[in-house]
Order: structure tokens, then C-alpha cells, then sequence
């Protein structure tokens, strides 16, 4: 049903402008309700005076707005996600600046304080945060003790005593470790997926 | 002396819905007559701030609308109490009766 008068159409254009904040299926029908308004009371408008009248007496849709949203509770902020933006991208960044090692190690630090001062994440997601904040120091661990103890094989081989760094895990095996490697960056990405996808509400 | 519409507002919130229900207690009626007969009586400062009013009563299951044909336009939104709108017009009534006479007396008294 089409409202025969401009000025009307746009009043419900104002009103359709201004009632972003109610529930769509709310703003559908205060829109229905108002057209059928205006087509009844411009039935017997004979000119633009008469409309003009007619919308007077309508009111402002600001305040019809007001009313329609009167019973709804107040609109709920989005919660502010910069400081677990800023966690996420420096703990995932810290090992990017790894030939930097001072700043790797002040990113890593203020990301994962980020981490456990957040008001959004529960504890569970900050333990989870945990992955892949611990995940780049484990590659170096496992990957060092584990390529030492490869190489001493070879080049002590032979020799008596002497400091003997042992391989955190069998070293008969490289891809034992390899696979924990595997898993452990697996798990860091699907954790970074899981902490991010939180703030998105 | 005008009265202050600030002040108006305020006294009519949480009595239109009431007199809408009032309105209907008898017989339906179109949504477009019983917005302006409520506007004309002053119970409202705009015309439009009713259909707000009205939604929620239907919301709140105190009203019923039915569409019916009309021979001047499009089909027509009527209005009719439902019993809960029923009950709830009888329990306004009954408590509108004791407050607007306490205020009555209170409000007279003070007045020289």
C-alpha cells in the first residue's frame, strides 16, 4: 500500500532512518502501523497544507522512536577488544621479530600481560592463550637439545664422559619431536582462532 | 495557566495504556480513530507515540487486532480487549479510583 504523498513518504523515510536501535521486527511494524496511519488520515487531505497538518499532528518520528524503544533495555555496548587485539597480534608477532631479540622479548612480555589483565577472556581462554604464547620457546628447546643431541652423536661419538646434553625426547626418532612440533603450532593457530573468535559478539 | 508539558509527560506515562484499554472496553475499534480520539483528549503529545503504545499492548497479550475490509482503502487494523485486557482495566480502575481521590484531597488541602 503506498502512501499517496510525498511529505509522507518522507516522514517514513525519517522514521525508517531513525529506528536502527529497535529489534528489525519491532521497526517492521511500527512502520506498517504508521503507514496505515498516514493512508487513512490523508484520505481526506485536499492539499499540501492539510498534509502538513496531518504530519504535525503525527509528531516527530525521533519521539515516536523515543516511545517505541522506551520499554528496551539500554543498548549494550560492544565490549572494547583493543587490548586483546593487541595481545593476540604481539604474542603471534613476538617470534616474527626474532633476529631483534630484545624486542621479541618485550612484545612476548606486554602480549602475554595483555593476556592475563583482559576482562573479556575467561581463565580458561588466557591458559589457552598460554599456547601459543609458550609454543615458538618449545620449538627452540625441542629443536636445539634435540638437533644437539643428534649432532653429538656424531662428533663425540667415542669419547668418555663430558657434558652430555640429552634430547628431551628419544632422539632415535626425529619425527617423534618433529610431530610434537607439528601439534603444538596447530594448536597455537586453532588457539589464536578460538581467543579471537571470542571477541566477535 | 498552561500546563508544562515536561509535567504532562510525566502524569501520562503509565495512564495511557489504561485509557486505551478504557477506550476498548465496550466495543472494537479502528487503530487510526482510537489514536486520534486519545490525541484529542491530550492523553498523548503526538499522534505517533501511540502506535508504540499499542504494539506493547499487544505484546503484552491486554489487546487483540483483527484486519478487516474497508470500503474507502486498504484493509484496517481493529483493536479489542483480550480478558486479560479485561482483568487489567478492572484492577486500573479500582486502583485509579483510591489514588486519584487520595490525590485529590492531599492536592486540595494544600492549595489555600
Amino acid at each position: 500500500m503506498n502512501v499517496t504523498h510525498p511529505l509522507a513518504e518522507a516522514w517514513l523515510a525519517r522514521l525508517a532512518a531513525v529506528s536502527g536501535r529497535l529489534p528489525a521486527d519491532r521497526a517492521a511494524e511500527l512502520e506498517a502501523d504508521l503507514r496505515d496511519h498516514l493512508v487513512a488520515a490523508l484520505a481526506g487531505a485536499a492539499d499540501e497544507d492539510a498534509v502538513r497538518r496531518v504530519l504535525a499532528d503525527l509528531g516527530e518520528p525521533e519521539a515516536v522512536v523515543a516511545e517505541a524503544a522506551s520499554d528496551l533495555p539500554p543498548a549494550r555496548q560492544a565490549p572494547d577488544v583493543r587490548r586483546e587485539v593487541a595481545a593476540l597480534v604481539l604474542i603471534v608477532g613476538a617470534p616474527v621479530l626474532l633476529f631483534f631479540p630484545p624486542l621479541t622479548g618485550l612484545a612476548w612480555l606486554v602480549g602475554v600481560v595483555l593476556l592475563w589483565t583482559s576482562r573479556v577472556w575467561t581463565v580458561g581462554d588466557k591458559l589457552l592463550g598460554m599456547v601459543p604464547a609458550l609454543t615458538p620457546a618449545a620449538v627452540v628447546v625441542l629443536g636445539l637439545t634435540n638437533w644437539t643431541a643428534a649432532s653429538r652423536v656424531v662428533v663425540v661419538e667415542g669419547a668418555e664422559g663430558g657434558p652430555q646434553v640429552g634430547p628431551l625426547l628419544p632422539e632415535s626418532d626425529p619425527t617423534v619431536w618433529l610431530g610434537v612440533l607439528a601439534a603444538l603450532v596447530v594448536a597455537s593457530v586453532v588457539a589464536v582462532v578460538v581467543l579471537a573468535r571470542r571477541l566477535r559478539r | 495557566m498552561e500546563s508544562d508539558p515536561a509535567l504532562l509527560n510525566q502524569l501520562r506515562r503509565g495512564v495511557v495504556e489504561f485509557c486505551v484499554l478504557a477506550l476498548l472496553a465496550d466495543d472494537e475499534r479502528y487503530g487510526y480513530d482510537l489514536v486520534v480520539a486519545l490525541a484529542d483528549a491530550g492523553m498523548v503529545a503526538s499522534q505517533g507515540s501511540l502506535y508504540p503504545v499499542l504494539a506493547r499492548l499487544r505484546r503484552d497479550g491486554l489487546v487483540d487486532t483483527t484486519w478487516r475490509e474497508s470500503l474507502e482503502g486498504p484493509p484496517r487494523r481493529y483493536y479489542r480487549l483480550t480478558a486479560a485486557g479485561h482483568a487489567a482495566l478492572d484492577s486500573f480502575r479500582t486502583a485509579w479510583a483510591q489514588f486519584s481521590a487520595s490525590v485529590d484531597r492531599i492536592v486540595r488541602k494544600a492549595t489555600p
